[in-house]
């Protein structure tokens, strides 16, 4: 028996062929041309192979044609599928967790702001000093911290914040300008201006 | 006679067709709510993407409501086709998603005759594979694995190069080239084995 290796012809024709194959017709030229232009085995086994992809070709056109009316169907069949854009719809799960949670960042507000007066009612505290209340926020009756509509009306959260914030930034600002900024020149008793004191300008 | 639409590059040899100027015009219309574009998309097209679904399924009510469903698909992620590549290589590559999932339903699979699910073929098929062997593709779907028949009729059927058959396939191109390979060697001494 003769080994596989034996025939060195028969070797490099199965390599060409499949490095050729495997390359593609683009690097046809390239690589194994001596080869094949030598080897009648090689010719014949790349006409035969080419032979096939154009039958390949030419059969797939003998294919049958789409049904009739297939134009037709998948076009209404897209007009089917096709729905037009609604607008969007608020779910009523979605309003009612909406609610829930707007009642309660109004009811954490208004808990806020029973708590932020006690000092005040208890003006023996002093100022700074820890208050304790004697009930506990949950022994307090729900009804109480519940908002009215009026007070909602009269204690805009928002118009609060706002003019909290607003307030913080007028003091941030009256602090940096008293403490950095010239004061205006103050006249003195000869007439000539120095610069005053910034604190004292107000 | 299947329609295979001319290519800008004739028979490909390896390479990426390039994508035709007025597909990417009539996608932009569609896209822009031009129903008519779309229409004119869908025939020039639904004859080679029925053909390839049949080439799969081998039923013609399933490779029609496969191609309906691939141009639903398509008309409804018209927004994410790359313009730079040839719209066909997208609408294969939904086709062929959707014959996979086809597929994947085991009633679905029973539908498949048995030469198109790449089983050996019996002594009756068999004779009957020689009086239809006068067309290569059916002997192609005798003697190859349904993988590489695939293949070969994305890279010569449908005239895609090997980059474009791979990314249709899922496949790398190295995958692509190793299929042809095989299935041409099969076909070439398919006497044999038919």
């Amino acid at each position: 028996m003769k080994p596989a290796n034996s025939d060195p012809t028969r070797w490099s024709c199965r390599l060409v062929r499949t490095w050729r194959s495997m390359l593609g017709k683009a690097d046809e030229n390239a690589l194994g041309s001596r080869h094949v232009a030598s080897c009648a085995d090689c010719q014949r086994f790349f006409a035969a192979a080419t032979g096939l992809e154009a039958a390949l070709r030419r059969d797939a056109r003998q294919n049958p044609f789409a049904p009739a009316g297939l134009d037709e169907r998948i076009l209404r069949e897209i007009d089917r599928s096709a729905q037009p854009v609604r607008p969007r719809h608020v779910r009523p799960a979605m309003l009612a967790i909406a609610g829930a949670a707007a009642a309660a960042a109004v009811a954490f507000g208004l808990w806020q702001k029973t708590n932020s007066s006690v000092p005040e009612e208890n003006g023996a505290a002093g100022h700074g000093a820890v208050v304790v209340r004697d009930e506990p926020t949950t022994s307090q009756p729900w009804t109480a911290l519940k908002p009215s509509v009026d007070a909602l009306m009269r204690q805009d959260p928002l118009r609060t914040e706002v003019d909290s914030v607003y307030a913080d930034a007028r003091s941030a600002v009256h602090f940096l300008a008293l403490n950095f900024l010239p004061a205006p020149a103050v006249p003195s008793h000869d007439g000539k201006t120095s610069p005053g004191n910034p604190a004292a300008g107000g | 006679m299947f329609p295979s639409a001319p290519r800008a590059n004739g028979p490909s040899t390896g390479g990426p067709t390039a994508p035709s100027c007025d597909e990417a015009k009539l996608v932009q219309a569609t896209l822009a709510g031009d129903r008519q574009s779309f229409t004119a998309i869908v025939q020039s097209h639904s004859r080679r993407v029925y053909n390839f679904l049949y080439q799969l399924t081998r039923h013609c009510q399933d490779a029609e409501d496969l191609t309906q469903q691939t141009f639903i698909k398509a008309y409804h992620h018209l927004a994410r086709f790359d313009l730079q590549r040839p719209l066909i290589n997208w609408l294969l590559t939904i086709a062929r998603n959707a014959a996979l999932n086809h597929f994947r339903s085991a009633r679905k699979w029973t539908e498949i005759p048995l030469d198109a699910a790449g089983s050996e073929p019996s002594p009756a098929s068999t004779a009957e594979s020689r009086d239809r062997a006068a067309n290569l593709w059916d002997r192609a779907r005798a003697v190859l694995s349904p993988r590489e028949f695939e293949v070969l009729w994305l890279r010569f059927a449908e005239d895609l190069s090997t980059e474009e058959t791979a990314q249709v396939a899922g496949l790398t191109q190295t995958h692509v080239k190793v299929l042809v390979y095989r299935a041409r060697q099969a076909l070439l001494k398919g006497e044999d084995r038919i």
